[in-house]
C-alpha cells in the first residue's frame, strides 16, 4: 500500500517536472494562476464595487482612474471584467464537472460492461451529438430560465457525450490488463474496480479533457450571455457584457473589446495549460 | 525566434483590433442647423439638418427608395396590423377607412368618402356612419364593399386580441352593420368622437374578403390582395421586402400623389448600429428606428447629407407596485420606492438621446395631461420611509422580469435595482424572452413591474387602458382600490362634455399622483435618418410608420 | 461496404426520432403559452380553446408529438411559425439553402485551411511557418466567433468598407459571416492536425521508410497523413454540427437571412414549430456529415470493421 502511494506520488512529480521542462506551458500556467487568483479574489483586487453606477460619468475612455473606462451607467469596466470572469469561470467549472462527472461515469459503465448498457449509453451519447451543442445549450436554457445553475446545467448537458466517449475509449483500453482480472479474482466489487482501477488510469486525459472543456464551456457560455439567456443581471459575465456592448460599439469601444480579450487571453491560457498538460502526462509524446 | 516572433505577432493583431475599435473622427466637420417644432397631434419633432448647398447624388438608381428598418419582417395579413409587428409592409399594402396627419392631427377620408356621427336613440353612445367612396378597388381590380370594410373593422374586433383590448369596450359589434356597397354603420358605446383619430391610426386597414377567405399563409406572405398603393413584390424572409409602386390604385390624383420612385425596398436589420453602417455606406437611402447612440452620433456630430429626426412616439414606461404585494400596501414603502429612484438619470442613461424623462402620468401627447413633479429622487428620505415603516436594509427583497433582447429595458432595470440598492431593497431581474417576460408580468408573478405603455394615440384613456381590474395586466389593476377610480375613468371616457371629461382626468391623475401605485419613468422617442435627396417633409409618426408613404425622392 | 453504409444511414432514422422527441420535449416545459401570445394576452375562453384546439395543443403529450412526427413524415409540415404566421416549411424553404451553404463553405473553409496548415507545421517543426500558425491557431481557437464577427463589422464594414457588414445581396456577404464561424474550427482542426502528425512521424514504421529511402514528401503523403487524418476526421464530425449551429449568434449579427438568425428571432418570440424544425434541420445535417465521417473511415483507415 505504502509502495503503490510512494509510487503514485513519484508518478505525479514526474508530470510536475515535465510540465516545468515546458517553458510555454510553465509561463502560460503562471500566468493562468495569477488571472484565476484576480478573479477568485476580484471583489478585493478591483479597483471599484463591479455594480457602483455613477450617471455622470457614463462611456469614460480608459483613464488612470479607471484603466479600461466606464460602461453605459457609469460602472468601472475592469472591475466587472474581473466580476465578470468569476461568473464565467463559475459557471464553466460547475458545468465542466457536471459533464465529467457524469459522462465518466456512463463511459466507464458503458466501456466496462459492455453488451446491451454500452449500446444504449453509446445511442444516447450519439443522440445528443446529433444535437448541435450550442442549440441544445440555448433551448435547454430557455427552457430552464436565466440564472447561474441552469447555465451551468445547459452547457453541462451538451458537453456529456465527449467524457462519455473518453472513459469509454480509456475504459476498453485498460479491460484487458491482467491486473483487472487480478482484482476480479480477488473478489473485488465491479463499482471498486471502477474506482480504483480504471479511474486512476484515465485521470491524466480527463485533466487535459477538463482543461481543454472549461474553455469550450467559457466559450458556450458567453455565447448564450450574448443571446440574453446566460446569468441575471446586474451579475457581470463576459458574454453578456459583450452583449449590452455592442449597441455601443462604433462610438465606444471599451465594452465590446476588454471582455473579448478576457475571454481570449483566459482561453488561451486554458489550451496551452491544456497542451503543456498532455505532452506531461503522455512523455511518448514529448517533442 | 519563437520568442521574437510571438510579441510581434501580438503586437500586429492588437495593433488591428485597436484601428477597428477606435472612436471615429468626427464627420469632417459638417455644418448642422437644429430646429424643434410641435406639430399637431401634440407630438414635439427635433430635426436636425446638414447644410450642404449640394444635395448628395443619389447612387445606384433613381426609381427605388431603399429604407433600412430595425425589426423582422411578417405575413402581410390585415390581421397583425397592431402589436410590436413590424408595420412597414402592411401600412403601405393597405389602405385604411380614414389616415391621420399627424402633422396637423386632422383626420383625413381614405376609402371612406365622408363620414357623420349620428347620436343613437337610446341615449347610449352613437353611431358612426361612413360612406364609401365610389370607384374603390383591390389591387386585383374587385371593388371594394362595404361587405369587406365591415369586416376588416368590426370584425377585428371579435378575432384579434389586441384590437378588442383597445376598442372591445369603444365598439359595439352586434349593433353595428352595413347596407348595400356604401354604406357602413359602426355603433360606438362612447360619444367621444376623438376615438375616431385614435381608429384612422391603424385600426381600419381593409383587407379583400374574398381572397382573404381562400388566401394560405403563403399568400399572404408576398402574394396579397392590399388596397393600398403598393404591391409585394418580393419578400425575403428576415431580410428585405420590396415594393412596387402600383400605377392603377384608384387613389392617385385623389387623397395621395404618385411617388417619384417606382420601388420602394425596405431591407431589416436585426441589429440597430449595422443598419447605420450601411446608411453611411449608402446602400440605403434612410434608416427608421435608429439606437439611441446612433442618433446621438447623428445629431451631434452630424452626418454627411443627412436629416436627421426625433419625433415623440407616446410610448413610455412606469413601474407599477402591484397591489398585491403585501409591503406596497403601506404607502410609506411606495413612497420610499418613488424617492429612491432618480427617474430623471435612469432615463437619461437608458435612452439616452431618445428619452424624455417623465413629469407627468400620461404620454405627453394625451389631452387632458396634467404635469407633476414625479421625480422624488431623495434616498435619504426614503430610508426614513422605510425604516419607519419597519423595514430595516435587507429586509425587503422583489423580483421582476424583463425582456432579454431589449436592450434598453434591461438597462432600465438595472439602474432601477442600483437605486434601489442604495436604500437597502434587494431587486432581483429576471430576462426572459419577450412573450414570457411579458406572461409573467400580466399574471402577476413579478413583485414590481417594469411595464411600457404603446398608446401611440392622442387618446388619454390609451394611457389608462390597463388600470381597471380584469385587465391584461395584473401588476397594474388599481381600480378594486377605490371605486371612484372606476367610475371617473368611465364617466372620462363616456361624456359628451370635454368639462366633465377634463375633470374626471384631473381627478384620476391627482389620485395616481396621491397614491404613488405608478412611478413614470421614461418616454421615449423615435428616431429617423434620411439623405438630402429625400423628401421627408411628410414624416412624422415612426410609431404607425404609415407615413412612410409620404416619403419620397426629390425630383432633380 | 455499401453494407456498412446502409447500415449507417438506417441508424439514421432511429436518431433523428429520438432528437425530435428530445427537442419536442423541451419545449413542452419551456414556460411560456403560445396561444397567449397569439392573441396578445387578451382571449376568452373559448377562444382559447378553439386556437389551442386548431394547433392541437389541448391534446395529451404524447398525441402531440405523434401528430407532430405524423405531419412532418406524411406532409412535410412543421406547423405554422406562432410568431410570423408563415408555415414554418416555406419559411425554411427559403432560409435552409443560405444556412446550408453558409455551414458547407464554413466546413470545407475548415478542412481545407485546417489540415494543410496542421501539415506543413508539423513537418516543418521549429520553423518560424510553425510558430507563426501555431500562434495564429491558438489565438483564433479562443476568439468566440460573434465577437470576431462584430470585430470584423467595425473594422471591415465601417471602418474600410470593403466589405457590406449584412443581408445577403452578393457573394461578398458571405466572407465575414463565413470567416466568424469557421475561423475557431480552422484553428482546432490545425492544432489537431498537427499534434496528430507529429505524433504519426514519430512511429517506428515512418522511421523505417524513411530508412528503406523513400522520399519525404512520399513519407509524408502516404505513409504518415493517412494515419494522422484519423483524429482529425473523428474531430471534423463532431465540428461540423458546432460549425453550422455555431453561426446562429453570427448571423443575427450580420442580419443573415438564413436559419440561425430565424432560430434566434424564434427564441426570443416563444415560437416553438420555428425552433424545432430549425434543430431538427440542422441535426439532420449533422447526421448526414456523420454519415458521410463514418465512410471516409473506412477509406483512410482499413483497420475499420465494415462487416
Amino acid at each position: 500500500m505504502k509502495q503503490t502511494k510512494k509510487k503514485k506520488r513519484g508518478q505525479w512529480r514526474d508530470v510536475f517536472r515535465r510540465l516545468c521542462a515546458n517553458r510555454v506551458a510553465l509561463v502560460s500556467l503562471i500566468l493562468l494562476c495569477l488571472i484565476l487568483l484576480a478573479i477568485v479574489f476580484s471583489e478585493q483586487v478591483a479597483p471599484y464595487v463591479y455594480n457602483q453606477r455613477d450617471l455622470d460619468a457614463t462611456f469614460t475612455f480608459p483613464s488612470l482612474s479607471h484603466p479600461f473606462g466606464t460602461d453605459n451607467l457609469g460602472r468601472d469596466i475592469l472591475s466587472r471584467v474581473l466580476v465578470g470572469g468569476r461568473v464565467s469561470l463559475l459557471v464553466a467549472v460547475l458545468s465542466v464537472a457536471l459533464s465529467a462527472v457524469v459522462g465518466s461515469l456512463l463511459g466507464a459503465a458503458a466501456g466496462y460492461f459492455g453488451g446491451r448498457c454500452e449500446f444504449i449509453i453509446l445511442k444516447c451519447t450519439d443522440i445528443m451529438m446529433a444535437i448541435p451543442a450550442f442549440l441544445l445549450a440555448v433551448t435547454v436554457s430557455a427552457a430552464l430560465g436565466t440564472g447561474l445553475l441552469n447555465t451551468a446545467l445547459a452547457v453541462g448537458l451538451t458537453n456529456i457525450p465527449r467524457f462519455v466517449r473518453l472513459m469509454r475509449a480509456e475504459t476498453l483500453s485498460v479491460k484487458g490488463n491482467e491486473y483487472l482480472e487480478a482484482a476480479r479474482a480477488c473478489g473485488a466489487s465491479e463499482v471498486r474496480i471502477i474506482l480504483k482501477h480504471v479511474f486512476p488510469n484515465a485521470l491524466s486525459s480527463t485533466i487535459v479533457n477538463v482543461t481543454l472543456g472549461i474553455g469550450t464551456a467559457i466559450l458556450q457560455i458567453s455565447g448564450l450571455s450574448f443571446v440574453g439567456l446566460g446569468v441575471r443581471p446586474p451579475t457581470p459575465e463576459w458574454g453578456s457584457m459583450l452583449a449590452s456592448g455592442r449597441t455601443y460599439m462604433r462610438d465606444f469601444w471599451p465594452m465590446v473589446t476588454f471582455p473579448g480579450v478576457a475571454i481570449v487571453v483566459t482561453l488561451i491560457l486554458f489550451n496551452l495549460v491544456g497542451d503543456g498538460l498532455r505532452d506531461a502526462m503522455d512523455p511518448k509524446l514529448k517533442r | 525566434m519563437m520568442r521574437r516572433s510571438r510579441p510581434l505577432l501580438a503586437l500586429g493583431l492588437s495593433v488591428l483590433l485597436l484601428a477597428g475599435c477606435s472612436p471615429s473622427s468626427p464627420g469632417g466637420g459638417v455644418e448642422t442647423e437644429t430646429a424643434t417644432w410641435t406639430l399637431g397631434t401634440g407630438q414635439e419633432v427635433t430635426c436636425v439638418r446638414s447644410t450642404e448647398a449640394e444635395p448628395a447624388e443619389k447612387p445606384i438608381d433613381d426609381r427605388t427608395l431603399r429604407l433600412g428598418a430595425y425589426g423582422e419582417n411578417f405575413v402581410t395579413s390585415t390581421l397583425s396590423t397592431v402589436g410590436y409587428n413590424n408595420l412597414i409592409a402592411i401600412s403601405t399594402i393597405y389602405d385604411g377607412l380614414f389616415a391621420k396627419d399627424f402633422e396637423t392631427g386632422e383626420i383625413l377620408c381614405r376609402i371612406a368618402e365622408s363620414y357623420e356621427f349620428i347620436p343613437d336613440e337610446t341615449g347610449e353612445g352613437m353611431t358612426l356612419h361612413i360612406v364609401i367612396r365610389e370607384g374603390v378597388h383591390f389591387q386585383s381590380g374587385d371593388p371594394i364593399t362595404a361587405e369587406d370594410c365591415f369586416a376588416s373593422t368590426v370584425g377585428r374586433v371579435e378575432t384579434v386580441g389586441t384590437v378588442r383590448t383597445y376598442l372591445g369596450d369603444t365598439i359595439d359589434v352586434e349593433h353595428s352593420w352595413y347596407e348595400g356597397e356604401r354604406d357602413l354603420y359602426i355603433k360606438m358605446y362612447q360619444y367621444d368622437s376623438t376615438i375616431l383619430e385614435c381608429l384612422s391610426c391603424q385600426w381600419l386597414n381593409v383587407g379583400n374578403l374574398s381572397f382573404e377567405a381562400t388566401a394560405t399563409d403563403d399568400d399572404l406572405w408576398d402574394n396579397v390582395d392590399g388596397s393600398g398603393p403598393y404591391i409585394v413584390e418580393e419578400q425575403i424572409s428576415g431580410d428585405s421586402v420590396l415594393l412596387k409602386v402600383d400605377d392603377n390604385y384608384w387613389g392617385w390624383g385623389i387623397v395621395d400623389e404618385r411617388p417619384n420612385f417606382d420601388y420602394l425596398s425596405v431591407k431589416f436589420y436585426s441589429e440597430a448600429s449595422i443598419m447605420t453602417i450601411d446608411y453611411e455606406r449608402g446602400k440605403i437611402d434612410a434608416c427608421i428606428g435608429l439606437s439611441f447612440n446612433d442618433t446621438k452620433r447623428m445629431m451631434s456630430q452630424g452626418a454627411a447629407h443627412s436629416s436627421t429626426r426625433i419625433v415623440s412616439s407616446g410610448n413610455y414606461t412606469v413601474i407599477c407596485l402591484p397591489t398585491y404585494v403585501e409591503a406596497f400596501q403601506d404607502a410609506r414603502v411606495r413612497e420610499a420606492i418613488f424617492c429612491a429612484i432618480d427617474t430623471d438619470a435612469a432615463a437619461k442613461a437608458a435612452y439616452g438621446a431618445l428619452g424624455i424623462p417623465m413629469n407627468s402620468y400620461v404620454s405627453s401627447m394625451a389631452p387632458y395631461r396634467r404635469e407633476y413633479h414625479t421625480n422624488k429622487y431623495d434616498p435619504e428620505r426614503a430610508k426614513a420611509l422605510l425604516a419607519e415603516a419597519g423595514y430595516p436594509p435587507g429586509a425587503l427583497s422583489f423580483y421582476t422580469v424583463v425582456s432579454a433582447n431589449d436592450t434598453c429595458s434591461v438597462a432600465l432595470a438595472e439602474i432601477i435595482q442600483s437605486f434601489l440598492d442604495d436604500v437597502g431593497v434587494e431587486l432581483t431581474i429576471d430576462t426572459f424572452d419577450f412573450p414570457a417576460a411579458l406572461q409573467m408580468q400580466r399574471n402577476g408573478e413579478v413583485d414590481l413591474c417594469i411595464t411600457t405603455f404603446y398608446t401611440m394615440n392622442s387618446d388619454i384613456s390609451g394611457c389608462f387602458i390597463q388600470l381597471p381590474e380584469g385587465s391584461y395586466n395584473k401588476a397594474a389593476w388599481l381600480t378594486q382600490l377605490d371605486p371612484e377610480l372606476d367610475a371617473k375613468l368611465k364617466e372620462g371616457r363616456y361624456t359628451q362634455s370635454t368639462q366633465t371629461a377634463e375633470a374626471a382626468y384631473a381627478w384620476i391623475q391627482d389620485w395616481l399622483d396621491e397614491q404613488m401605485w405608478y412611478i413614470p419613468m421614461v418616454e421615449y422617442n423615435t428616431s429617423f435618418v434620411c439623405r438630402d435627396y429625400v423628401d421627408d417633409s411628410g414624416f412624422y409618426n415612426l410609431m404607425h410608420t404609415r407615413d412612410i408613404r409620404n416619403l419620397d425622392l426629390i425630383e432633380r | 461496404m455499401a453494407k456498412y453504409i446502409i447500415k449507417n444511414a438506417l441508424m439514421v432514422i432511429p436518431t433523428m426520432l429520438c432528437v425530435v422527441f428530445i427537442i419536442f420535449t423541451i419545449n413542452y416545459f419551456t414556460p411560456g403559452d403560445p396561444v397567449a401570445v397569439f392573441y396578445d394576452f387578451d382571449y376568452t375562453e373559448e377562444q382559447y380553446a378553439e386556437k389551442a384546439a386548431e394547433w392541437g395543443l389541448d391534446q395529451p403529450f404524447f398525441q402531440q408529438f405523434v401528430n407532430y412526427i405524423k405531419n412532418i413524415v406524411t406532409k412535410l409540415d412543421f406547423g405554422y411559425s406562432y410568431y410570423s404566421g408563415k408555415s414554418v416549411m416555406s419559411e425554411l424553404t427559403t432560409r435552409f439553402p443560405v444556412s446550408l451553404k453558409l455551414g458547407l463553405i464554413s466546413v470545407a473553409l475548415t478542412v481545407l485551411i485546417g489540415v494543410p496548415f496542421g501539415i506543413i507545421s508539423a513537418t516543418r517543426q521549429y520553423s518560424p511557418l510553425d510558430y507563426g500558425v501555431t500562434f495564429i491557431s491558438l489565438f483564433f481557437a479562443a476568439v468566440p466567433g460573434f465577437w470576431l464577427s462584430m470585430i470584423m463589422i467595425l473594422i471591415f464594414s465601417s471602418r474600410l468598407g470593403w466589405l457590406p457588414s449584412s443581408g445577403l445581396t452578393s457573394w461578398t456577404c458571405y466572407i465575414m459571416p463565413v470567416i466568424a464561424s469557421s475561423a475557431q474550427y480552422i484553428a482546432s482542426i490545425t492544432r489537431q492536425t498537427r499534434s496528430s502528425m507529429l505524433e504519426v512521424i514519430r512511429q517506428d514504421y515512418i522511421r523505417t521508410a524513411r530508412a528503406k529511402g523513400v522520399s519525404e514528401g512520399v513519407v509524408i503523403r502516404r505513409h504518415a497523413l493517412r494515419n494522422a487524418l484519423i483524429p482529425v476526421v473523428t474531430l471534423i464530425g463532431m465540428q461540423a454540427g458546432a460549425v453550422i449551429a455555431g453561426s446562429a449568434i453570427i448571423e443575427a449579427v450580420h442580419s443573415f437571412p438564413g436559419m440561425g438568425s430565424l432560430m434566434m428571432t424564434a427564441i426570443n418570440n416563444k415560437d416553438y414549430n420555428t425552433i424545432q424544425a430549425v434543430v431538427l434541420l440542422l441535426s439532420g445535417v449533422v447526421c448526414l456529415i456523420n454519415l458521410l465521417v463514418d465512410i471516409v473511415y473506412v477509406w483512410i483507415d482499413p483497420r475499420v470493421n465494415v462487416r
